[in-house]
């Protein structure tokens, strides 16, 4: 078949291709995907494309899920830790429908994952992948707003402005004023942002036993870290990174390590596990 | 058509697998397994070889064509070539430990390459992040794969 | 995805065939009669989205419920899964113009025909009462029966001649949505081609309004209608495949302030947009002349209308748009993580 036979063919009259990307969008993205897992924590450019989600609601994300799919594949996806969210089921119903590959909310049972914002609460094994919708690729994007600045930066490896930064934080706040998206160094040498996930999470990417992989739609990149690498947030020896800290326990499952979201329609407030499907299967078995 | 598409997900399912957790092995789908995972890659296999970012070697890979091999730019790292080896039964094994990223401590393994080629390899990957990745593609349809981050010590 | 040389012949014929065929998208008469009615809007939608199909611009906008935003998504989610058959070639100085003014030259030659425009009727609502069955938007007729020259000479090329105006900043042409480069001017022209209609305008009103480097603009020249779209063949014969409504606008820039004397010159802008959405024209010519102005200074200080950095970031709609509204989706994990934060400096924690 000619080339030019191949692409009407794959065209259908009605409904998408499978996984709904055409085959050049596809090869874009893993070619770039090939090189993010060679280069860990390095923001490899992608031409990428328009998509059915806005920019800035995870199209990046769903350009690597949809590269990488396959058809055995059980598909997981959470935004804020929920696979109920509205962006999450929106999202989830896209892949699934342009494939028909089975999906789940347990954590331990899904094979790719794509998240905003969180890390699942399971433990996650060996084999799996996590894809981080991301909306800021750049962690030096609050020192210097230019592209231009912060790609030579990194090329220098030159991370000096997020450390005085940091400096500052400490010297003013004693304390960094990092929430989310706390900056981290990966092994190898660069600084990377995890995305919006909670410093909470950030422990879990150390070392880790699953695969991440990070889309970024509307900045055109995408890094990766493979497993057992090592990752480090950025921090000065005598004053060590600090997760988030919680009242009380979940009042639903009784977690005390997971990661929680005040309930505030409740009086007095009470906290509540952001992974519900986490949360909801500790009450089912207790 | 859509078996095709699929094989091509599942091809290069295989080698991202292969690049993230070197020195293990994964299968693609039965077949030239070669030409699935260039295909799942490149729309014009041709036009990528005669670009530096992309090669081909047949059985092994000459340590001149590790130290010729484009390594990469600092403001570029990406730029670094990927080797892509049909492994046969002319393939050179050689015993070593792997170490780094995607590498659970360590691990041993045989790796499909010759002493010389595993130095030549050392010296082109030691400017971090400079440096060539290969892709191993046996007759078994496996693939296993050595990212410029892998450390490769006899 | 590049053009393909087609070996085979009769592969060939169908390829050429099903390039020629009219599209076949066609919501049916209520698209047709919101092209009728609304033709400078569908123009907009078409302009931003990148792709030139009023009757699908209809359509995305009528399922948008009006938002532009939403419609230009619509209609570029649709193309960017398309393969990319072929690349075309387009010739301003072809332009076919309806309407053809030079605020810079009074007698240019050619003439100036002012064609369809709404510039000079005066901006009062109407509130009469309409007839039954009357519509507001009645459908736009075209020119008054004076029909301008097939092509004008540009207005400038005799300044050009005298070297009082240089054409020199190379601008190979790129498909931006096909490529991670930036594309250097090729690519800011396709940018300023694509970009948000207010975004654009406002930064150039910010140009003239003084926070440009000394800007003083001069539109030398606004040309809008038909464009010939030329292809060529496997065997190297060009052809025409058709025409696409488009509007151009050349601006220059003039400051003899810091100039060579010797060398004075004005720096020129070039703007087009596909359709006739002027103001989306001659703002990119402001914008590309601000960055020209601004490239023979690379250390001078910028400010967002001359920074082509910060242009390039800004100047999309779909980019803008996305992620302003994507603070609608849930963050309250992330603010979970700020609240910590300000609670623990308010207590005043510090780590032993």
């Amino acid at each position: 078949m000619s080339a030019f036979a191949e692409i009407l063919n794959e065209r259908k009259p009605s409904g998408y291709a499978w996984a709904y990307l055409d085959e050049d969008s596809k090869r874009e993205v893993r070619r770039a995907l090939l090189k993010a897992v060679c280069i860990p924590g390095y923001q490899v450019p992608f031409a990428s494309r328009e998509m059915p989600v806005a920019r800035g609601w995870g199209s990046g994300g769903l350009q690597v899920t949809l590269s990488i799919v396959e058809p055995n594949d059980t598909l997981k996806v959470i935004d804020q830790g929920s696979d109920e969210s509205m962006n999450a089921s929106a999202l989830r119903d896209l892949i699934a429908r342009t494939t028909g590959v089975k999906t789940t909310t347990d954590a331990r049972e899904a094979t790719l994952i794509q998240t905003r914002h969180r890390i699942p609460e399971d433990d996650l094994a060996e084999g799996q992948i996590v894809v981080f919708q991301v909306p800021i690729a750049d962690p030096l994007r609050v020192v210097d707003p230019r592209t231009s600045v912060t790609r030579r930066l990194h090329a220098e490896r030159d991370y000096s402005p997020v450390w005085l930064y940091l400096y500052e934080d400490v010297a003013t706040l004693a304390a960094p004023s990092f929430t989310h998206s706390y900056p981290v160094e990966v092994e190898g040498g660069y600084v990377m942002a995890p995305t919006p996930i909670p410093r909470h999470d950030i422990p879990r990417l150390n070392d880790a036993p699953f695969l991440a992989l990070y889309g970024a739609g509307r900045e055109a990149t995408v890094y990766a870290l493979p497993p057992y690498t090592f990752v480090k947030p950025l921090e000065f020896d005598d004053r060590p990174f600090e997760i988030e800290a919680f009242p009380m326990p979940c009042a639903l499952c009784g977690a005390a390590e997971s990661y929680l979201q005040a309930q505030e329609d409740s009086d007095p407030v009470r906290y509540v596990c952001s992974d519900v499907a986490y949360c909801r299967r500790r009450r089912e078995s207790a | 058509m859509t078996d095709t598409v699929t094989e091509r997900h599942q091809a290069f399912r295989a080698v991202l697998a292969a690049l993230a957790m070197p020195g293990t092995r994964h299968q693609v789908a039965g077949g030239d397994a070669l030409a699935m995972i260039l295909d799942s890659l490149y729309p014009d296999v041709e036009s990528a070889l005669q670009t530096r970012q992309v090669t081909l070697a047949a059985s092994a890979i000459a340590p001149q064509l590790v130290e010729t091999a484009e390594r990469g730019k600092e403001i570029q790292p990406e730029l670094g070539a990927t080797i892509f080896l049909q492994i046969d039964e002319h393939t050179p094994w050689t015993q070593a430990t792997l170490s780094g990223p995607g590498v659970h401590i360590t691990c041993d393994t045989k790796v499909p390459f010759s002493l010389e080629t595993i130095a030549a390899r050392a010296r082109a990957c030691a400017a971090y992040p400079l440096g060539i990745d290969i892709v191993a593609v046996d007759r078994d349809a496996t693939v296993v794969a050595f990212p410029r981050t892998t450390r490769i010590e006899v | 995805m590049g053009y393909t040389t087609v070996a085979d012949r009769s592969e060939a014929v169908d390829a050429a065939a099903a390039l020629a065929a009219p599209c076949t998208i066609d919501g049916g008469d209520e698209t047709r009669a919101f092209v009728g009615r609304y033709p400078l809007l569908v123009d907009h939608i078409g302009a931003e989205a990148g792709i030139v199909e009023p009757l699908l611009c209809a359509r995305a906008l009528l399922q948008a419920q009006g938002d532009i935003v939403r419609a230009v998504s619509l209609v570029r989610a649709w193309a960017a899964t398309l393969p990319r058959l072929a690349n075309t070639r387009v010739q301003i100085t072809e332009l076919r113009a309806e309407r053809r003014i030079t605020p810079a030259f009074s007698q240019p030659r050619g003439g100036q025909y002012l064609g369809a425009s709404l510039d000079y009727a005066q901006r009062l609502l109407d509130l009469g009462t309409m007839a039954e069955g009357e519509s507001l938007a009645a459908p736009v007729t075209r020119g008054n029966g004076v029909v301008a020259p097939s092509s004008f000479s540009p207005a400038i090329d005799p300044l050009v001649a005298e070297g009082l105006i240089v054409r020199d900043r190379c601008a190979e042409s790129v498909d931006l949505t096909r490529t991670k480069q930036s594309g250097g001017r090729g690519g800011l022209l396709q940018l300023l081609a694509r970009g948000e209609t207010g975004t654009m305008t406002s930064l150039a009103y910010t140009a003239i309004r003084g926070y440009g480097q000394r800007q003083d603009p001069t539109l030398m020249e606004l040309r809008s209608g038909f464009l010939p779209v030329r292809m060529e063949r496997p065997d190297g014969e060009v052809f025409i495949v058709g025409e696409i409504a488009a509007t151009v606008a050349e601006i220059t820039l003039y400051r003899l302030h810091d100039d060579n004397g010797a060398d004075a010159h004005f720096t020129l802008g070039v703007g087009a947009t596909p359709g006739r959405v002027e103001r989306r024209a001659i703002a990119a010519a402001m914008l590309d002349a601000g960055c020209a102005r601004a490239a023979t200074d690379p250390d001078g200080k910028r400010r967002p209308c001359d920074d082509e950095e910060f242009i390039r970031i800004a100047i999309d709609g779909q980019e803008a748009s996305g992620f302003v509204e994507h603070l609608k989706l849930p963050h309250y994990v992330t603010f979970t993580s700020d609240l910590d934060r300000v609670r623990a400096a308010r207590e005043g924690e510090v780590e032993a």
